[in-house]
């Protein structure tokens, strides 16, 4: 099976297509820390959320939820620049073997999930069709009960066809989520 | 309006940290208790859980306003009563913790636009 393949037996489902497991979910991470002070190092053990499992092939499995920045910055202004947003993770496993991953961002308070643009520059910015799919597909399945369609299109977001997964580098967590220039600013002071 | 994300977590000396995944540790703010003594771990733990409470409440408060829920609750006259007052309350809580108008749970916009091109 190739990647495309894969991929295109995902956002060919739907939501009954999917079983949905809390944890545990036996799929742990380490994520590197800094200490408060600055200098002690520390790692946090992690563990996705929920794993979805594909009924038609019990190969393809999902984890999904992992927060990757919990505090993510969105680049262009948008309705939902000025409230919190954090990016999440959706591993995808074949056979138990990671063979993609996709990052998405929950935006409005965490009100809805949807695809991550990368990089995210526009106001109205393109996404492939296939990534919003999937992004739509992991909503209905463990995001809230809110309207995915409505929020795409207040974030300025919009199908478009494009290759997908882009043909770049492999990303790890923590990077590539397109510029973030407001991460290290001070809190508000409300 | 942006909070500093959670989880929090506060030191014995009264400085409150934020632990947000993927980012180093902040202080968020330092409290200097005053009052009884014995209220003190309780009140530290309501700061701590602040952030996580009210997202949670939040997401509670969405899958309560969905129709087909707030439906089966007011099928019940006994159920919507005391539905109303604890909604009515979540609804406040979120109104004031957030900054934002929260709709009526009876009222709320539909989970439109499902993703059924396959079902």
């Amino acid at each position: 099976m190739t990647l495309d393949t894969y991929l295109e037996m995902i956002v060919n489902s739907g939501p009954e297509d999917w079983i949905v497991m809390p944890r545990p979910t036996m799929k742990h991470s380490f994520t590197f820390q800094e200490g408060q002070e600055g200098n002690s190092d520390r790692y946090d053990l992690g563990e996705a959320p929920v794993m979805l499992g594909f009924k038609k092939n019990v190969s393809i499995t999902l984890a999904a939820g992992t927060i990757e920045k919990a505090k993510y910055v969105i680049p262009v202004q948008t309705e939902f620049t000025n409230h919190n947003a954090r990016t999440v993770l959706v591993d995808c496993f074949f056979d138990n073997i990671i063979v993609h991953r996709e990052t998405m961002v929950m935006v409005d308070r965490q009100h809805c999930i949807l695809p991550l643009p990368q990089p995210w520059t526009e106001e109205k910015q393109p996404v492939p069709k296939g990534k919003i799919v999937f992004a739509h597909l992991i909503h209905e399945l463990i995001g809230p009960f809110t309207d995915f369609a409505d929020y795409l299109e207040r974030a300025g977001l919009y199908g478009a066809d494009l290759p997908w997964p882009a043909p770049t580098k492999q990303r790890r967590p923590g990077e590539d989520t397109g510029p973030d220039p407001k991460s290290d600013a001070e809190e508000p002071s409300d | 309006m942006r909070y500093t994300p959670g989880p929090w977590r506060m030191k014995n000396n009264g400085e409150l940290w934020s632990h947000a995944r993927g980012a180093t540790p902040k202080l968020v703010a330092s409290i200097s208790w005053l009052g009884d003594q014995e209220d003190r771990p309780g009140n530290m733990r309501v700061v701590e859980g602040s952030v996580e409470i009210t997202e949670a409440i939040d997401e509670l408060y969405l899958l309560v306003a969905l129709p087909q829920v707030a439906k089966i609750i007011q099928t019940d006259p006994v159920m919507e009563a005391k539905a109303r007052l604890i909604l009515d309350n979540a609804r406040d809580i979120l109104r004031k913790a957030t900054g934002r108008q929260v709709p009526d749970w009876r009222n709320m916009p539909g989970h439109v636009n499902r993703l059924t091109h396959n079902a």
